[in-house]
């Protein structure tokens, strides 16, 4: 599927002539999608470091994962906002940057990730883990850690390859 | 004259092999690069948990003692990644860096956030924590908390910043820009 | 869905995943060590060819 005409239409767009034009709201906007990033991933490390029983062990993971969520999905929406806004003035670079795609392919994977495997297991994560004990039945102390690890991955992946768009 | 000190001291940094070799090879520079950005998520993105329950918005039900003192140790590793990779991004591009208005602001910016981060902890250290279990700490750690923040967030924007060569010493600026950024040469110009 | 089953699911996605992207990270990492060597060597290391 060739989507070269994606970038050909937002590199056309009336977006595209307002952030070239403006160089020191681009750079506020980047500045922006950077402690965004640092919001997202870093909530989202909290989450998976807790579930891995690397930080804050013995503290209840229910109430950590939980507050996360809300953070997770402002960051989320900031990202994605500044994210267009920046891509605008770079698009037909963008079309042929495989980390570009590397990237969105993270991103889209780490959403749906979230959404259905990774709030679902900690959800019923078992007691030693930190989630309370009431559940007749949890998901093994290994599945829940494998989950964290892969969200980890994932959401390094993005940042990383989000970091070598500037250098490629 | 301090600036003729700082200059004379990056000009000597530039001179080593090491600070050349480390600047035009692009993937090794892009590393050290892509290390000190990616470790902000480490570092600062503990700070905005230990930040948000001293403000009072998240994590209420934790109390603020476990937040700050267990996530204490995440944090300080990546602090110490970064000021690593970050000397070494300064060694690679010493001159360019000293006369940067931008990595000025980044410095003074980086002293007042450590100043606060000290008093915050002081003034943590100096109560009896009898607000622990509070969802809503006393109104003087939540300044330091919104201070933290907003201080951390420049220092951010000043980084970023310092990629972009608007205000770098070679171009036409007024003559307080030269003095603030410190750009010896063009400074002796204008006398 | 039980918890039995969603346990089953969220591992064969997490190890898929893994690999996935583990695939994905040994090429960046044998791509950037070739262009660190094709950088520092006089002549055009073989590897270029593969890229």
């Amino acid at each position: 599927m060739d989507v070269v005409f994606i970038f050909q239409w937002l590199d056309a767009s009336a977006l595209a002539d307002f952030t070239k034009t403006w160089a020191g709201l681009f750079a506020a906007v980047q500045t922006v999608h950077i402690l965004s990033m640092v919001m997202l991933c870093g909530m989202m490390m909290l989450g998976d470091l807790r579930m891995m029983n690397v930080i804050l062990k013995g503290v209840p993971s229910e109430p950590i994962i939980e507050n996360t969520k809300k953070w997770i999905y402002l960051a989320l929406v900031l990202i994605i906002l500044t994210g267009i806004y920046e891509a605008s003035a770079i698009a037909m670079k963008l079309a042929y940057n495989s980390f570009f795609f590397a990237k969105m392919a993270g991103l889209s994977m780490g959403i749906i990730f979230m959404l259905s495997l990774r709030n679902a297991v900690y959800l019923r994560a078992p007691e030693e883990i930190g989630a309370n004990g009431e559940r007749s039945e949890s998901v093994p102390v290994w599945v829940v850690k494998l989950v964290a690890f892969t969200s980890l991955l994932i959401w390094f992946t993005v940042a990383a390859s989000g970091r070598w768009i500037g250098f490629s | 004259m301090l600036n003729e000190l700082l200059l004379k001291f990056a000009t000597w940094l530039d001179t080593f092999q090491a600070s050349t070799d480390l600047h035009e090879a692009l993937y090794m520079y892009g590393w050290v690069e892509g290390t000190h950005v990616l470790t902000l998520t480490l570092f600062l993105g503990m700070l905005l948990v230990i930040d948000l329950r001293l403000l009072g918005v998240a994590f209420r039900e934790i109390p603020a003692s476990t937040i700050i003192e267990r996530l204490d140790r995440p944090m300080m590793i990546g602090f110490i990644i970064m000021l690593i990779t970050g000397v070494l991004l300064y060694f690679a591009i010493p001159v360019r860096s000293t006369q940067s208005i931008w990595f000025r602001i980044k410095v003074v910016l980086l002293i007042a956030a450590g100043i606060n981060a000290l008093l915050i902890r002081n003034m943590t250290r100096a109560s009896d924590m009898s607000w622990d279990n509070d969802p809503v700490p006393p109104k003087r750690i939540r300044l330091g908390a919104t201070l933290s923040l907003g201080l951390w967030a420049l220092v951010v924007a000043a980084g970023r910043m310092m990629a972009y060569d608007w205000w770098d010493c070679h171009k036409e600026m007024p003559y307080f820009m030269y003095w603030a950024a410190g750009c010896v040469n063009e400074l002796a110009a204008f006398e | 869905m039980t918890t039995n089953t969603l346990s089953k699911i969220a591992a064969v996605f997490s190890i898929a995943i893994i690999i996935g992207w583990g695939i994905y990270w040994g090429v960046q990492v044998q791509d950037t060590m070739c262009l660190l060597e094709a950088s520092t060597s006089e002549e055009m290391p073989e590897c270029l060819e593969n890229m």
